[in-house]
């Protein structure tokens, strides 16, 4: 089953909540951290291994004895990445989205491709936990590809050890998928959280956490997903987040009060889980709770 | 020979638009006759790459150097294949511009002016 | 030559822009009160994706305009084959093959969808409850770049490219000066675009109302957004806290500061929660040549005040106000030092 963690409003808990999902489970869990833009899951996990790759795209190389400078490449592309001069096409890496229709639309066979890495898919363990993130380089800006790289691997993982493969045990896969997803409700949030079983939405009950959790209602509401709230802080504030959820008939399934002690653990990159151990059966239950109503969605 | 200054607005004393790529209007001064002719910068809304698409655009009106403020490395990258000289840090009216252009005060860059800029 | 006076003999308009590489550091709490502090400003929202600065400000909205986004390719099913070659050579995994959603064909009227021999191995077509006679291809809106490459392909010219209406934005009055903020709709891509379009035009707005300063109440993360939110001020005002998460975030969004070669300040919000991280966020600053601004500790207060939607520095004649008067003056100072 997969579970993503998402919020309207960032800082709202969504990265506190999806590690200690991952950690409280007693199965092995597969975490994905998909805000490649700020990757933080990882600063909770005291990681014992690492692997890191580099995540390209593919980008084009042109053939200077074969271009005639017809300009078709350049007036295809959507990007400005391609400048026709008279006598040569000059490239911008920086622009190119790698969609590969230069190449296509070249009558002269004169464009190849050379990846061109744009971050990096880190791949780590702690026990009980198999943590995949995306870090995005500083300076670039296309984050849905790296996302999708990410939920790729975590699914071929999971595929792997399903399928019973080769002697394959990716730690974590055949269990929970949890996702951690970017803050906000715009294109990489949904290319992080779409085809998830179900999806939290952390939330805190001021004006702001109100405010952004209707508009992540509302994506979630699209892509049809189930979802469930986590309001975070719980006991400060007076914004109707209770009310909204009530009418909305979205069920609240954890509040978390606030607590000083689980700020300071915070702020010093530990879990939720560690400062309070109540957590781990609280969120162990919330995610049984999940699990049959998933179930339910399946079997209505 | 043809040369194009930036320009924030459509007169001889408008001022020079430090911008490149999204400068609000180009001015195309031609060297032997001392006529000035503006144009609306079409490319100033687009999403990205609006430098390379101005620096090609340079190139298709034949203009042999540009006087502006501020030139990011992919317009300077596609204006110098077209082997269009740049002038940075030019101010002050359009006219005036033009004017210490011609009496040599400019000195051309060989390099971009600054950073990628987006807006 | 530098010089601050512009051709009108005015101080030049300056702009700056508050960031905090993550969420929930208090960036709005402090972007709202530098915003009322600041005399004769004009406000930018540009945290088009979950705006909030609106929320304290109360904006009354005088103008509204539409926001197009990027290109978006839609299929004409009644001319798809159900070849699947457009999902072959789709980059983004925009395109999928499903049943069709018009009226069914009468049965084997559409071919099965054949695995191109030329093109290799590719995922498996026609997959849906539909059935191969009436699979079609269908495009995810959200997922899809509008690079046009569907249409290059696709044999039967069924694509067509529409822009989307992803958002809008707005000119409004607040109470301390006018606004220029916007809405991303929900699921939508090009937040870069719009805040670009939320720039301009309070600039714009600025230089014709004379005004002094432009505030910019920027978006999370490092990018694209980010990036169009940053380029052209005069300093990014960075709100951070002492947390792992919360100094690591600022790292990355200097990076991305020092690229553009912006002078940065920093701010140490919710400072008395760890002390000691803190005092090496101060080291840091010192490091990299970021300038200081000041701290304002953890406050029940604050809570409170955002909570009631107060712009805290003008609402309160207090302890705290009076270190986010002295955060702002710190700005002013650090603005006249730059040369232009």
């Amino acid at each position: 089953m997969t579970i993503a963690v998402a919020s309207g409003k960032g800082g709202t808990g969504k990265t506190t909540v999806a590690v200690g999902v991952a950690r409280a489970l007693e199965q092995d869990v597969q975490l994905l951290d998909c805000d490649v833009e700020e990757p933080n899951s990882h600063l909770f996990l005291q990681l014992e291994s690492r692997e890191s790759g580099d995540f390209s795209i593919p980008v084009p190389r042109i053939d200077n004895d074969k271009c005639t400078a017809c300009g078709l490449c350049s007036s295809f592309c959507e990007y400005n990445a391609l400048a026709r001069l008279k006598d040569r096409v000059l490239v911008f890496d920086n622009l190119c989205h790698g969609c590969g229709g230069c190449r296509i639309v070249c009558p002269e066979d004169a464009i190849t491709e050379e990846l061109r890495p744009i971050g990096k898919l880190v791949s780590a363990q702690v026990p009980g936990v198999h943590l995949l993130y995306g870090d995005l380089n500083s300076g670039e800006v296309l984050a849905p590809p790296l996302i999708r790289a990410v939920k790729r691997r975590g699914a071929s993982e999971a595929n792997a050890m399903e399928a019973g493969g080769p002697g394959y045990t990716a730690p974590g896969a055949g269990g929970p998928l949890i996702i951690d997803s970017p803050p906000g409700t715009t294109c990489p949030m949904v290319t992080a959280v779409k085809d998830s079983d179900f999806c939290l939405l952390v939330t805190e009950n001021t004006p702001f956490g109100l405010h952004d959790l209707e508009m992540a209602v509302q994506v979630l509401d699209d892509l049809d997903m189930p979802m469930g709230v986590v309001i975070n802080r719980s006991d400060i504030g007076h914004s109707d987040v209770e009310e909204f959820c009530r009418r909305k008939s979205i069920p609240v399934l954890l509040r978390i009060p606030y607590s000083r002690k689980i700020a300071e653990f915070y702020a010093r990159g530990e879990s939720i889980v560690d400062a309070d151990s109540e957590y781990r059966l609280r969120f162990q239950e919330m995610y049984r709770r999940i699990e049959s109503i998933v179930a339910e969605g399946r079997a209505g | 020979m043809k040369i194009c200054i930036t320009s924030q607005g459509e007169e001889r004393t408008s001022n020079v638009d430090p911008r490149f790529g999204r400068a609000a209007f180009f001015c195309f001064y031609d060297t032997e006759s001392g006529d000035y002719s503006f144009e609306a910068n079409g490319f100033a809304a687009g999403v990205g790459g609006v430098g390379v698409q101005t620096s090609q655009y340079m190139a298709e009106k034949e203009v042999q150097a540009v006087l502006t403020g501020q030139v990011g490395p992919n317009a300077f990258k596609t204006l110098n294949a077209a082997g269009i000289e740049v002038y940075p840090n030019a101010d002050g009216t359009v006219e005036a511009a033009v004017q210490a252009f011609l009496k040599g005060e400019y000195d051309k860059t060989s390099g971009p002016t600054g950073p990628a800029r987006h807006s | 030559m530098s010089t601050n006076e512009s051709p009108k003999g005015r101080q030049k308009m300056k702009q700056i822009v508050i960031l905090s590489g993550k969420g929930g550091t208090g960036k709005t709490f402090v972007s709202a009160s530098l915003a009322c502090l600041a005399e004769d400003a004009v406000f930018a929202d540009c945290d088009v994706d979950a705006a909030n600065l609106h929320l304290l400000l109360a904006p009354e909205v005088k103008e509204t305009h539409e926001f197009k986004g990027g290109r978006v390719a839609e299929l004409d099913e009644s001319a798809c084959t159900g070849c699947g070659i457009c999902v072959e050579h789709c980059r983004f995994d925009a395109l999928s093959m499903a049943a069709a959603l018009g009226a069914p064909a009468a049965p084997g009227a559409r071919g099965a969808p054949a695995a191109p021999a030329d093109l290799g191995a590719g995922p498996a077509a026609g997959s849906s409850s539909g059935g191969p006679q009436t699979a079609v291809a269908q495009v995810d809106p959200v997922a899809c770049e509008g690079c046009g490459v569907c249409g290059l392909v696709c044999p039967t010219d069924a694509f067509s490219f529409r822009t989307s209406d992803a958002g809008r934005w707005f000119v409004s009055d607040t109470k301390f000066g006018p606004m220029v903020h916007a809405h991303l709709f929900a699921g939508e891509e090009n937040s870069g675009k719009l805040v670009q379009e939320v720039r301009s035009n309070a600039r714009t707005l600025g230089e014709d109302r004379e005004k002094d300063w432009v505030v910019i109440d920027g978006p999370p993360g490092t990018g694209c957004a980010v990036m169009s939110a940053m380029t052209g001020v005069d300093m990014v005002v960075l709100v951070t806290e002492p947390t792992t998460a919360g100094i690591h975030d600022v790292k990355r969004v200097i990076n991305v500061a020092m690229h553009f070669g912006i002078p940065v300040g920093m701010v140490i919000n919710k400072s008395s929660i760890n002390p000691d991280m803190a005092e090496e966020l101060r080291t840091f600053a010192t490091e990299k040549k970021i300038r200081y601004l000041g701290d304002i500790p953890y406050d029940k207060r604050i809570v409170d005040s955002v909570a009631d939607l107060k712009p805290y520095a003008c609402s309160f004649d207090d302890d705290i106000a009076d270190r986010l008067k002295a955060v702002w003056g710190k700005i002013t100072e650090f603005s006249q030092d730059e040369k232009q």
